[in-house]
């Protein structure tokens, strides 16, 4: 589970994220949007220990991720929006240095990664990662982070650069990695994949977390009444007055 | 062709975050090179060529002077390397260019995008027809004949170059990934340098006698070279002021042009991927961090050079020389400069993967600290086959050789700790430090190494008996010798041990920067 407590960040004077509070249970599929920049990648990188807080406390798993960040990593993956990765490395050898970085289980890995590269029809591993597209380095970043099974993954716009098979094939792994008991916090912009899959969502805006609960928890909070998530979404956002710039246009 | 200067002008200013004297420089810089790498060759070979401008018919054919047969050899093996850098480095600046998607969007005609690109190519590959740039114009000296003829014949000789590197890179493009195609560019640019060096350097010594011994071996090559069938041959002519020449040339230039013009029209830019697939084959990582740097240590052409260089260079330079401490010291200079280089660009890959250096279970100052274990151990390793002339002279000079593996580390760590005092770079250059930084690094590096192999090595040498001029006039002055012969390269190896422990202890404590 994931657990932050005031959490804040500060980058010289603009607050990009400030006291936010999150409580995501195992098991849980965690949708947490905002518009752009309204924090969710710098709220992902404190959570996952890749950016450090100006304040705050996070604990994934029970365990206090500045004590012991290295635990932490172990056994949780993340997924960034940008797949950057080693561009000089062929894509087994990317596999190769996961496995040993991580101390993972050559024989079992391997029979799971040859699953999922033929899920998600990745059959280009053995060129330069500086050679792929950006949908296929998205692929390998996928694989590379769910061939170890870890107990919580943070996938930050997830389905951006993957094709119509893929994007479907991984909607509905996420669904078996929360069956089994496993966490998922997933920020996105395709409110349609929040509605069906997420659990519970939560709605930041400029740094705050302005809203959170089911999407039956969510309604209840519209003052207009709005029924589907993207009319709340634009409601809570301050995206109302969208039918008038368009107008304007 | 206001269009093709538009492009190159956001061409140019998209090139990252470089100074105001950067960008003014980046369009000139082929004529920057020009100057660089014509200008020597030119003074050498307006000393070399005049007394070779005779007529030995039984070594050359006829019409045909030593001068013609000797420059036909230079300029075909030099468009040979132009061809092969060349033809690569367009696929990789043209063909898969981030940019060229969002040009095509543009109205731009696409011969616009396909000169721009091709230019932007011309600056790294074109060094090998810099090197016989001045050619022309020493021909038409040494002749006594109108520059022009030559001028155009050479202008309308690379127009002829560039054309078939062109029309090359398109058929190339099938077959050779992204990745590949920068690779193969950039190997034929560096081994383009070692060769000015090469040849270069130990041939500004030769004479006439020289030369006309050397042609005589090559006596049946001339026939080649020399044949009316190559434009090569017809450069010659032209450079001679013959317009048969310079006709062949034009005529075959504009041809190939109109055709790679027609041929860019149909062009879709985009490298064909490969449809044959290798076996896909996982080999186990024991040292994930250092296997990782391995792989790009051996994969980027510039660290071939780097390495490459710090070698040849000092045993080239100091070919015959009877100071084995100049080797070593000229040794030390150039990878005061290299060390630096290489694990700047061991600490690019890190920042440029950033965030996933911070994902993986482990402190990011380990891996930090890792970047400096290959460039020391490489420079080391060149230190050590360097200083071979030095301890055969000398063996007890083994005591100072064996502090290169601290000074080159010490060295390394300190650039991590540059680069992360101040982590903001254009990761867009091929060396992200700054020219001040690179200088402090040298300044450092050749004052402490002079300590130690200056100093240590002419005490070592004095103490055995060698006349050595300036601590053999100290040796009269028992105290002041010993105390600066051991003192100084103590001192030294002080100052390294004390700053590669602070070096590291400010690497493990800024670790986190890595991804500032």
């Amino acid at each position: 589970m994931i657990r932050a407590r005031n959490l804040k960040k500060v980058f010289g004077s603009i607050v990009a994220v400030n006291s936010i509070n999150l409580e995501i249970k195992n098991g849980e599929i965690y949708g947490f949007l905002g518009p752009n920049g309204a924090g969710k990648t710098t709220t992902i990188r404190m959570l996952t220990g890749t950016l450090k807080p100006t304040s705050g406390e996070i604990e994934i798993l029970g365990i206090p991720l500045d004590k012991n960040e290295i635990e932490v990593k172990k056994r949780i993956g993340v997924v960034f929006e940008e797949p950057k990765l080693y561009e000089n490395l062929r894509g087994t050898e990317f596999i190769d240095f996961i496995i040993a970085i991580y101390k993972l289980d050559r024989e079992k890995t391997l029979a799971y990664l040859s699953e999922l590269t033929e899920a998600f029809n990745i059959d280009y591993l053995d060129g330069f990662i500086g050679d792929y597209s950006h949908g296929m380095k998205q692929k390998l970043a996928l694989v590379s982070v769910l061939m170890r099974r870890p107990e919580v993954v943070f996938l930050d716009e997830p389905t951006v650069g993957l094709d119509a098979r893929s994007a479907k094939i991984l909607k509905m792994l996420l669904e078996k990695i929360t069956s089994e008991g496993r966490t998922i916090f997933m920020t996105t912009h395709i409110l349609e994949i929040a509605e069906k899959m997420c659990s519970r969502i939560g709605i930041i805006n400029r740094g705050e977390l302005i809203a959170e609960g089911t999407l039956k928890e969510l309604r209840k909070l519209s003052k207009t009444g709005s029924k589907s998530l993207e009319d709340l979404f634009l409601e809570l956002t301050g995206g109302e007055e969208i039918a008038e710039i368009v107008e304007a246009l | 062709m206001s269009e093709i200067f538009l492009l190159l002008k956001y061409t140019i200013k998209n090139r990252g975050k470089g100074g105001k004297i950067s960008k003014f420089l980046s369009p000139i810089l082929p004529f920057f090179f020009m100057l660089v790498f014509g200008v020597p060759v030119g003074a050498f070979a307006y000393k070399i060529l005049p007394p070779v401008n005779i007529y030995i018919p039984a070594i050359v054919p006829d019409g045909y002077t030593l001068m013609d047969g000797i420059v036909s050899l230079i300029i075909i093996i030099l468009s040979f390397l132009f061809f092969l850098g060349y033809s690569p480095m367009i696929i990789f600046t043209l063909f898969e260019n981030d940019n060229v998607p969002f040009l095509l969007s543009l109205p731009v005609k696409r011969i616009s995008i396909f000169a721009v690109s091709s230019y932007d190519a011309l600056v790294t590959a074109g060094v090998p027809a810099w090197y016989v740039v001045s050619f022309p114009i020493i021909y038409a000296i040494i002749l006594k004949i109108s520059p022009v003829v030559p001028v155009l014949s050479f202008i309308f000789y690379i127009v002829l170059l560039i054309a078939i590197s062109n029309l090359f890179a398109m058929v190339l493009s099938r077959y050779v990934s992204r990745t590949g195609a920068k690779r193969g560019g950039m190997i034929v640019y560096f081994i383009t340098l070692f060769l000015y060096l090469i040849i270069y350097t130990p041939l500004s010594s030769t004479n006439k006698q020289n030369l006309v011994e050397f042609a005589q071996k090559l006596k049946g090559l001339f026939n080649i070279s020399l044949s009316p069938f190559l434009p090569s041959t017809w450069l010659i002519n032209g450079m001679k002021g013959n317009f048969s020449g310079l006709f062949y040339l034009l005529a075959l230039s504009l041809f190939l042009y109109v055709l790679t013009y027609q041929l860019s029209k149909g062009m879709d830019f985009y490298v064909e991927k490969r449809g044959e697939r290798k076996k896909v084959r996982f080999t186990p990582f024991s040292m994930p961090l250092l296997r990782k740097d391995w792989l790009y240590f051996k994969r980027e052409p510039m660290n071939l050079y780097l390495v490459g260089f710090s070698l040849l260079f000092p045993l080239i330079m100091f070919t015959g020389s009877r100071d084995p401490f100049a080797i070593l010291i000229m040794g030390v200079a150039i990878a005061g400069m290299y060390v630096p280089m290489l694990t700047a660009g061991l600490y690019t890959i890190e920042r440029k993967s950033c965030p996933l250096p911070l994902t993986f279970p482990q402190n990011p100052s380990g891996a930090l600290l890792t970047k400096a274990i290959l460039p020391t151990f490489t420079f080391s390793l060149i230190a050590l086959i360097l200083s071979i002339p030095a301890v055969v002279k000398e063996p007890l000079t083994i005591i100072l050789i064996v502090w290169f593996p601290l000074l080159y580390y010490s060295l390394s760590l300190f650039t991590l700790y540059l680069l992360l005092s101040r982590p903001s770079r254009d990761l867009t250059k091929k060396n992200i430090l700054a020219l001040w930084e690179m200088l402090l690094m040298e300044f450092i590096t050749v004052m402490i190494s002079s300590m130690i192999y200056l100093v240590g090595g002419l005490y070592i040498s004095t103490l055995k008996g060698s006349e050595q001029k300036l601590l053999h006039l100290m040796s009269k002055h028992p105290v002041l010798f010993h105390a600066l012969g051991i003192g100084l390269p103590t001192i030294a190896i002080i100052m390294l041990v004390l700053l590669t422990g602070f070096f590291r202890g400010k690497i493990k404590r800024m670790g986190d920067r890595i991804c500032v």
